[in-house]
C-alpha cells in the first residue's frame, strides 16, 4: 500500500516526436529536451515503478535510469508518492477558454496609410474585447504621432501594446526611453533599420523593453519566422495549440491599405475600413479558415517535439496550394533533429519564388 | 497598549486563552473611509440575484472557524492564544515547534510620529531557543500554533458546494516551507490541479453552511501523517492564480454564478 511512486506534475507535459520528445514545464516556462526511451518508465497515469523498472533492466543500464531519475527530480519534473495519493493529483486541464472574440490584433502602416487609429480601436478592437494590440509601423514616424495612439489606447481597456517602427534619427534615444516609461501599456518598442543589434531598455517585469535591430522590416513578408527563440512554453498557449492555430486564433488584423484580415501576410481580405463593418468582416465564412488548423494535422509539424510551444505561419508555407503543409521559414527537422537555414533549402525555392522574397532572403 | 478582553474556551483537551476577535479590520475601515455604507446596504438588499457572498461576510473570524472545525470533526492545529509568556513556553514545550501568525488580517496600520506605517505579517516559526531572547511577561494578544509537518499545502477555491484546488509543494524550498508566500521567482514552487477526498470536501461544505457563506478560498495542509489539517477560509482570498496555475478557469464559474448561466 505504501510502496513510493514518483509521477509526473500535471504542469510537465511530455510531448513526443519522431525522434526526440520534450518535457514542458509549462509553469516555469521552459522545456527540457529528452530521449524517447525515458518516456517508456512512464505508465499510462504518468507514474513511475522504480522497483519494478529496476527488475525488469539490465545491469550495464542501472546508470542510464540513475542518469534519466536524476534529471527527472533535479528539474522537479516528478514527485514522490504512494498509490492513493497519486489518484489525488488529475492531470492538466486541456480546455482552452478565453474571454473574447478577438484576443490579438495586428494594425500595419507604412508612408502611403491614412489610418484613422480612434475608429480602427473604437469600432474593430473594443467590440471584440481585444487587448493586445501590436503596432507595425514599416517607415519613420514621428513621436508625436506615436503618443497620439498611445493616448487611444491608455484611456481603454487594451492591456498591452508592442510597437515596431523604423528607427527615426528625429526621436532621439533617451527621449524614447522616457516617453516608454511614462507609458506603461507598452509591452515592447523594436526599432527597425539600426546601426547595430541592442537592448535600448531592459524589461520591467515583462514591459517597457525596447530593442534595436539592424535588419529593415519594411513589409509584411518579413514575418513568419518559426525558430526556437519564439517557444512560448505557456499553459495558455499550449492549450490553445491543442485545438486551434498557434498564430491565427482569434487574430485580426488592419493592413497597411485598411484591409480587414486574418493576417496581413495573407491575400485574402474581407473588406476595408473605408466601407466594411466588423461585423461583416467576422462574419465572413472564411474569416476564421484557419483558426482551427493544428500543428498535429500540418505536415512535418505533427512528427515535432516542439509542436506545441511553438509559433506558425500559414502565410508562407512550403507548398503554397497545400494547406497544411510545413511553415516556409521553418528550418527545423524532426527527424534529423536539425536546425538549418530555411531560405537556403533547395526544397523551399519553389515557394520563395512564389511569394517574390528573393530580395528578402538574399539579405 | 489597548487592553483586550480575555474569554477562556476549551479546544479539545487543551485549555486556550481567546481574545474577543478584532473587528478593526482593513475592509470595515476602507468601506467607512469610502463613505460607501449606503451603497453596500443597498446591495445587501438585492437577495434575490445571484450572490458571491455579502460584504459583512469578509469580517468572518478565523477564530470562530476554528471553534466550528471542532463541532463538525476536522482537523485544526492546536491552537493558543495568549498575552502571556509563560503560557507560551508551556504550549512550545509540549509541542516544540509552534508557528505564530496574525489572529486576523495579515495587514496592519499603525500610526507613529502622526504618519501612517502599513505592515505585512507573514507566518513564524517558534522554538524555545527563540523564546529565551524575551524577557517581558506579556506581549499583544497572539496566536500561536502547533507547527504541522506537511507533505504539501492545498488551496482550494469554493463557491456554491464546487471545489477547485490545487496542491502547493512548498517543501522542497526553504524559503517558502513556513510561508508560501515568500515566493522564489527563479524556481517557484510547484502548484498542481488537486482533488481533495469526498469526505474533507462533504466536512467542508458542512463547514461553510455554518459560516453562511457560499465561497471562500481554504487553506489546508496534507500533514506527514496523510491527514488534512484545516488552516482558514477566508471569504475574500485571491483566485486568480490558482484558476490560471491549474486552467481551473474559475473566472467562467463566477460569471456563470452570477448571471445565472444566461
Amino acid at each position: 500500500m505504501n510502496k513510493t511512486y514518483f509521477k509526473l506534475f500535471a504542469n510537465c507535459i511530455i510531448v513526443k516526436g519522431a525522434s526526440r520528445a520534450t518535457i514542458c514545464d509549462l509553469q516555469r516556462n521552459k522545456f527540457q529536451l529528452i530521449p524517447l526511451s525515458l518516456i517508456d518508465f512512464f505508465d499510462d497515469k504518468n507514474l513511475i515503478d522504480l522497483e519494478k523498472i529496476k527488475k525488469q533492466i539490465t545491469e550495464d543500464s542501472i546508470h542510464i535510469l540513475n542518469e534519466y531519475m536524476d534529471l527527472l527530480i533535479e528539474n522537479e519534473f516528478i514527485f514522490e508518492c504512494n498509490l492513493k495519493e497519486s489518484k489525488l493529483f488529475p492531470s492538466l486541464s486541456m480546455d482552452f477558454d478565453y474571454p473574447s472574440t478577438i484576443s490579438n490584433a495586428i494594425i500595419d502602416y507604412d508612408k502611403n496609410s491614412n489610418h484613422n487609429f480612434q475608429k480602427i480601436i473604437d469600432e474593430y478592437l473594443i467590440p471584440t474585447n481585444c487587448r493586445h494590440i501590436q503596432f507595425r509601423f514599416y517607415d519613420g514616424i514621428e513621436l508625436n504621432y506615436l503618443n497620439d495612439i498611445i493616448k487611444i489606447v491608455n484611456e481603454s481597456f487594451i492591456k498591452s501594446i508592442e510597437i515596431i517602427v523604423k528607427y527615426n534619427k528625429t526621436i532621439p534615444l533617451e527621449r524614447l526611453k522616457e516617453w516608454v516609461s511614462e507609458n506603461k501599456k507598452i509591452k515592447s518598442v523594436t526599432l527597425h533599420s539600426y546601426s547595430k543589434n541592442q537592448i535600448v531598455q531592459e524589461e520591467n517585469f515583462g514591459f517597457g523593453i525596447i530593442v534595436a535591430v539592424k535588419q529593415e522590416i519594411n513589409d509584411e513578408s518579413h514575418c513568419g519566422i518559426v525558430h526556437h527563440n519564439y517557444f512560448n512554453v505557456l499553459i495558455e498557449s499550449f492549450t490553445e495549440s491543442q485545438n486551434h492555430n498557434t498564430c491565427l486564433n482569434r487574430k485580426l488584423s488592419i493592413d497597411k491599405n485598411g484591409n480587414i484580415k486574418n493576417c496581413p501576410s495573407m491575400s485574402q481580405s474581407f473588406g476595408n475600413i473605408k466601407d466594411t463593418t466588423l461585423e461583416v468582416a467576422l462574419n465572413h465564412k472564411e474569416f476564421k479558415k484557419y483558426w482551427n488548423i493544428t500543428k498535429d494535422q500540418i505536415e512535418v509539424c505533427k512528427d515535432c517535439e516542439f509542436r506545441h510551444i511553438c509559433t506558425d505561419c500559414r502565410a508562407y508555407i512550403e507548398e503554397p496550394e497545400n494547406q497544411y503543409s510545413k511553415p516556409l521559414k521553418c528550418g527545423y527537422n524532426p527527424y534529423t533533429n536539425k536546425w538549418e537555414e530555411w531560405s537556403v533549402n533547395p526544397l523551399k525555392q519553389k515557394a520563395i519564388k512564389h511569394y517574390v522574397m528573393q530580395d528578402l532572403v538574399k539579405k | 497598549m489597548i487592553s483586550v478582553s480575555i474569554l477562556l474556551i476549551v479546544f479539545g483537551t487543551e485549555e486556550v486563552f481567546l481574545n474577543i476577535p478584532n473587528t478593526n479590520s482593513f475592509i470595515s475601515e476602507s468601506i467607512d473611509e469610502n463613505n460607501s455604507k449606503p451603497i453596500v446596504d443597498f446591495l445587501n438588499l438585492k437577495l434575490n440575484k445571484p450572490q458571491i457572498n455579502k460584504f459583512s461576510d469578509n469580517n468572518i473570524g478565523k477564530l470562530h472557524q476554528l471553534e466550528l472545525c471542532k463541532l463538525i470533526n476536522l482537523k485544526f492545529p492546536e491552537t493558543l492564544i495568549t498575552t502571556s509568556l509563560a503560557d507560551l513556553k508551556k504550549f512550545v514545550t509540549v509541542h516544540k515547534i509552534v508557528i505564530t501568525k496574525p489572529i486576523e488580517n495579515p495587514f496592519s496600520k499603525h500610526i507613529v510620529n502622526g504618519k501612517d506605517l502599513h505592515f505585512f505579517t507573514s507566518s513564524k516559526l517558534i522554538t524555545s531557543n527563540i523564546l529565551k531572547k524575551y524577557t517581558s511577561d506579556r506581549f499583544q494578544a497572539s496566536l500561536f500554533q502547533k507547527y504541522t509537518e506537511k507533505k504539501f499545502e492545498i488551496r482550494s477555491f469554493y463557491l456554491n458546494e464546487t471545489f477547485k484546488s490545487m496542491a502547493i509543494f512548498s517543501q522542497q524550498n526553504e524559503k517558502t516551507k513556513i510561508d508560501y508566500r515568500n515566493y522564489d521567482r527563479e524556481r517557484p514552487n510547484r502548484i498542481v490541479p488537486f482533488l481533495l477526498p469526498k469526505s474533507i470536501e462533504k466536512k467542508l461544505i458542512k463547514l461553510m453552511k455554518l459560516l453562511g457563506l457560499n465561497c471562500g478560498s481554504f487553506d489546508l495542509i496534507y500533514s506527514v501523517n496523510d491527514e488534512y489539517v484545516f488552516l482558514e477560509v477566508n471569504p475574500i482570498g485571491q483566485f486568480q492564480w490558482l484558476s490560471r496555475n491549474c486552467n481551473h478557469n474559475i473566472e467562467r464559474l463566477i460569471a456563470e454564478t452570477l448571471t445565472n448561466g444566461e
